[in-house]
């Protein structure tokens, strides 16, 4: 396969995951920004959300007050910056075109269509900071289901080569660096002595930070008690089970790199320094990252997970 | 119906001839509402599979579809088989005539075209002087467009030996007629056209360079998807079964063309390119181009590529030497000419640009150079201030400029919104030259002017596309 | 003159390419006023270079570098005789008619240097070209340089330029007058000018064929003017052609040594 074709294919799934990724943390900042003033966060929710989509550098180029409906406008619609979902859909979308005979017809199709749609909600809201509540919510429903039929057409029509292997690569390596950016801004949070003192405003916190990840039901589900913080680092960065954890994110990388290295019969950089990460995790406790530092270790592995990025980009991407 | 003009259904009289009597009968009977239905049909097939094409300078439709019209445009055994006749012999002399240019340029000692008509021309490349072609073929991938006057003869409109597109959309066009019009199409013996990518493969095949005589890697280089014809190299990608590349997938290493792949690079035969000479190799034509593979050319010199079309060839599809065509077919072949030219007045010689300038107003002028309608007068329609315009750049340039009658170009009929009329057509067949012969599949693209009375198909100025049907059947 | 004559160019990546391509056009081919003793062409770091006539019968080298790759050194030496033949350039190796040599410059000619070209009104072709070497050589100030040439029409606009953008100017202005005329790429050997690179124009006069100007110095080439390539513009000449793949800034350095030889001292019996 062409190292341009496999780029390609591994950004459609990096672009569209990325998106589902902002829908998702806008819907969760949404819910705490309704909240009345008196829980409301005590850092300050559309800065820390600019942070954790990493737009807070271009953002005040083209604002200047980071309220809610310009954090919107500029992470959901704003063209000038380029991880907007809307700049993702079209990224993904030129980027599907680009390699549309290496995808399925649904697939293909699919994120045709779904662009089709995008410009035509741009045509109807010309003025990104005017869209009310129900045409968001209706909008960040329809990225998601975007890129979750992309992902479930990928998975019932595709072939099990390289092609579905960089796809699927793609999802699982920008998951874990969503996961790991949430965690970054929020550990505050989430460290000990934020001990939970019976309805406090935290909690709303720490749901919207599992809301984000769309894994509030699935804590219940682990831990079957109330929200804790140290639950919440330990779902999200060590459980297996957790489709957006670190480990399982990780784990998901290794298995495609490994697919890829035995169908061409030869394992590189990629595959040693995924399994390197891998192993990590699997050798970490969450008392243990606790006691190190739970923002060393987050930043740690953004850093590695970045580097495994470039791995994978020079061994197969580049050419 | 229009005055004067040959329609190729009726042919002026009150009952069709043959070959379209079924189509005639199901025009009759078909309610209006059908073609509307069929119609759009069409347009939502397209738009979903996604078969759109840019037009340059018009940035809201940068992706729009060319209307197509679901009325077939036929034509009988007897027909075809004049005009394949024609345009083998026609391709044939194109391909001789560049071996020559660039080698030997013996019809240019023989005084039968000017030579600056031919160096001068900014397509003829020095860089190539002195180079054979591999087995001799220069244009693989051939469109010759051609009009019909009456039901006899078939005249070559232009050349195209450079990267002529449409292909995708004749092939396309024969798919949608199978799905939206069966028992049409089921009544009628149509040839099959589904056979063109295989015969594109064979033929790209049998140019490969010698040192791989058993299994070339062929490949089709596109300038990428914002090309106007991007989603035509897609296609023939897909049906070829070859890797669609772009110039920075290719490597050149002494002389060896390369492709980036997942796997570490992979040696390349054929290039299918589909990316004009000017930006193919930036150390040797633009040095800007970032949209070929630098040392691209001395791969190609060296023998280790087969560049399909070869670079140069656009010489020879120029306006200027298309005038000389029937001379050139009887130099190197000794024959006459099957297929006719359009007569043309060569404005660079003064007599000719005397009757030009003193008819505008009944002429089509043409740019020597130009392609895809632009910078052309159509004298019957164009304004007094158009005219002017064009007189001045006569004027100031005759040797770009060429002039022809306003052609009566044949009609077909064409289905609009509640209403079926006649409308202009050329067709547009495919032929492809490989080292083991000629191949050219019973058909090709039918351009139709949408707008009422107008000449000009091209699909970047308004025109549609029709499916061509060749039948099993004689016309006569 | 004789001269030993050392060109080096040497580009500097700002950040490691991971490949480059490379043609070279450094080699002199003898004719009847230049006599090549002996040439060599290397590169550094060493890769085959590989040794072709190109379609104007120009000698080039081309070669390809894997990176990552830092830098590359170009050198070109050796020893040549020239000879004062007033700027007529006989007994080269001619593989494009004259016709070729009127096509208009790949951007159009520009009004601008059209309107400059029907000024010029000699008697003859010969002393038409004498009087537009004059008139650019007035016009055009000159400023040596070793980047890239512009566009004619755009030095022309300027009134300034180096010595390989007045050429094109002249081929221009030449061609518009209707006058075969082509670029010619080489280096100056006495060391006049503050760039390595120098280009200057042949223009075809009947029954005595190419005759070379030097706008930029207002002069016909004498045995100063060391030829190394003609093209129908200054790329098909160009002494030396890069491309690379990755994203950096390329630095690029060239250094021209030449060295006087003397002249064969015993003379011997004829």
């Amino acid at each position: 396969m062409l190292a341009r074709t496999a780029d390609n294919i591994y950004w459609v799934s990096r672009y569209l995951e990325r998106a589902d990724f902002l829908a998702r943390l806008i819907e969760a900042s949404n819910r705490i920004s309704a909240l009345p003033t008196t829980y409301a966060a005590k850092q300050d929710e559309w800065t820390s959300v600019l942070i954790a989509s990493g737009a807070d550098e271009t953002f005040p180029k083209h604002f200047d007050v980071a309220n809610e409906a310009n954090v919107i406008a500029y992470l959901a619609f704003d063209p000038r910056n380029l991880s907007s979902i809307r700049s993702c859909i079209e990224f993904a979308r030129t980027n599907a075109r680009a390699v549309r005979t290496a995808l399925t017809v649904e697939m293909w199709e699919h994120i045709n269509s779904a662009w089709i749609k995008l410009k035509a909600f741009e045509q109807r809201h010309s003025d990104p900071t005017a869209i009310d509540r129900e045409a968001l919510i209706g909008f960040l429903d329809f990225v998601k289901e975007t890129s979750s039929l992309y992902d479930g057409f990928g998975y019932r029509t595709m072939l099990r080569n390289d092609i579905y292997y960089f796809a699927r690569l793609g999802v699982s390596l920008e998951r874990a660096d969503n996961t790991a950016r949430v965690l970054d801004v929020k550990y505050q949070l989430l460290l000990p002595e934020h001990e939970p003192l019976g309805g406090s405003v935290d909690y709303f916190q720490w749901s919207a930070i599992l809301r984000s990840v769309s894994a509030l039901t699935a804590y219940h589900w682990v831990y079957r008690e109330s929200i804790k913080p140290w639950n919440v680092a330990d779902l999200l960065i060590l459980r297996q089970e957790m489709p957006r954890s670190l480990i399982h994110c990780t784990s998901e990388v290794v298995r495609w790199l490994d697919a890829i290295g035995n169908q061409y019969g030869r394992h590189g950089n990629a595959q040693r320094q995924a399994r390197a990460i891998q192993r990590k995790l699997e050798n970490a406790s969450i008392k243990e990252i606790f006691q190190s530092g739970l923002h060393e270790f987050v930043d740690g592995f953004i850093t590695e997970n970045n580097g495994l990025a470039n791995a994978i980009a020079e061994q197969y991407l580049l050419g | 119906m229009s005055q004067g003009f040959f329609d190729e259904m009726t042919n002026g009289a009150t009952d069709p001839r043959a070959i379209y009597s079924g189509v005639a009968d199901w025009l009759r009977a078909a309610p209006p509402e059908i073609l509307d239905a069929r119609r759009e049909q069409a347009e939502l097939l397209f738009r979903k599979i996604g078969i759109t094409f840019a037009v340059y300078g018009d940035k809201e439709a940068a992706e729009r579809l060319i209307p197509f019209d679901i009325i077939p445009r036929l034509l009988g055994a007897d027909e075809w088989a004049r005009l394949e006749a024609g345009l083998i012999q026609r391709v044939k002399a194109l391909n001789m005539f560049l071996t020559d240019i660039y080698g030997r340029q013996e019809v240019l000692k023989a005084g039968i075209i000017p030579p600056d008509l031919v160096f001068r021309n900014e397509c003829y490349r020095p860089e190539m002087q002195g180079h054979r072609a591999p087995h001799d073929i220069w244009t693989h991938i051939a469109g010759i467009d051609i009009v019909r006057v009456d039901d006899e003869d078939f005249y070559v409109l232009e050349d195209n030996c450079r990267t002529p597109s449409g292909v995708s959309y004749m092939l396309e066009n024969r798919e949608m007629m199978m799905r939206l019009l069966p028992g049409l199409f089921a009544g009628h013996a149509v040839l099959p056209v589904d056979n063109y990518p295989d015969n594109l493969l064979a033929s790209l095949r049998s140019a490969a360079p010698p040192h791989c005589a058993d299994d070339p890697r062929i490949v089709i280089l596109t300038p990428g998807q914002f090309n106007s014809a991007y989603y035509e190299h897609s296609f023939l990608a897909d049906k070829l079964g070859v890797e669609l590349v772009e110039g920075r997938d290719l490597t050149v290493r002494d002389d060896i063309v390369y492709m980036k792949t997942t796997e570490g690079e992979k040696r390349v035969d054929v290039i299918y390119r589909r990316v004009d000479d000017d930006f193919i190799d930036p150390l040797v034509f633009r040095p800007d181009s970032v949209l070929g593979a630098a040392g691209l050319m001395g791969a190609y010199l060296a023998g280790n590529v087969t560049l399909a079309n070869a670079p140069g060839a656009g010489v020879a599809d120029d306006k200027a030497v298309y005038t000389y065509m029937p001379d050139i077919i009887r130099f190197y072949l000794g024959e006459e000419p099957k297929l006719k030219n359009v007569a043309t007045w060569r404005c660079r010689e003064q007599d000719a640009l005397k009757y030009v300038l003193e008819h505008l107003s009944e002429l089509v002028v043409k740019e020597v150079n130009g392609s895809g309608g632009y910078g052309m007068l159509v004298g019957p329609h164009a304004s007094k201030e158009q005219i002017e315009t064009f007189r001045q750049k006569l004027l100031s340039d005759p040797d770009g400029f060429i002039a022809q009658p306003t052609l009566s170009l044949s009609t077909c009929p064409t289905s609009f919104q509640g209403g079926v009329a006649p409308r202009h057509v050329d067709l547009r067949p495919f032929v492809l030259s490989g080292a083991d012969g000629v191949r050219i599949v019973p058909g090709g693209l039918t351009r139709v002017a949408l707008k009422e009375g107008s000449l000009v198909v091209n699909s970047s100025q308004g025109g549609g596309t029709k499916d061509t049907w060749v039948l099993a059947t004689n016309a006569k | 003159m004789r001269a030993r004559v050392t060109l080096q160019i040497e580009v500097a990546f700002s950040e490691p390419v991971r490949s480059a391509n490379t043609l070279l056009r450094l080699t002199p081919r003898s004719f009847d006023s230049l006599h090549v003793l002996d040439w060599f062409v290397g590169v550094e770091p060493v890769a085959t270079l590989r040794r072709s006539e190109d379609g104007y019968g120009n000698l080039s080298h081309s070669c390809s570098h894997a990176g990552p790759l830092e830098r590359i050194v170009l050198t070109a030496e050796g020893q040549v005789e020239t000879q004062d033949a007033a700027g007529v350039a006989h007994g080269l190796h001619e593989k494009q008619p004259l016709d070729l040599f009127l096509r208009h410059c790949h951007d159009g000619p520009g009004a601008e240097i059209v309107d400059f070209a029907k000024t010029i009104n000699g008697a003859d072709r010969l002393s038409r070209l004498h009087q537009l070497m004059g008139a650019l050589n007035e016009t055009i100030a000159f400023a040596p340089t070793d980047s890239a040439p512009r566009a004619a029409a755009e030095v022309f606009a300027e009134g300034k330029g180096c010595a390989r953008e007045i050429a094109q100017i002249f081929v221009t202005a030449a061609r518009a007058q209707n006058i075969p005329a082509r670029f010619v790429s080489g280096l100056l050997l006495d060391g006049a000018e503050g760039a390595a690179f120098h280009g200057w124009a042949e223009a075809h006069v009947e029954n005595i064929g190419w005759v070379a100007f030097d706008a930029a110095l207002g002069f016909c080439p004498r045995d100063a003017h060391l030829r190394l390539a003609h093209g129908v513009d200054y790329w098909a000449a160009a002494p030396w052609r890069q491309a690379f793949s990755g994203y950096a800034e390329p630095t690029v350095e060239t250094r021209l040594k030449v060295t006087a030889a003397r002249q064969a001292s015993w003379q011997t019996q004829q």
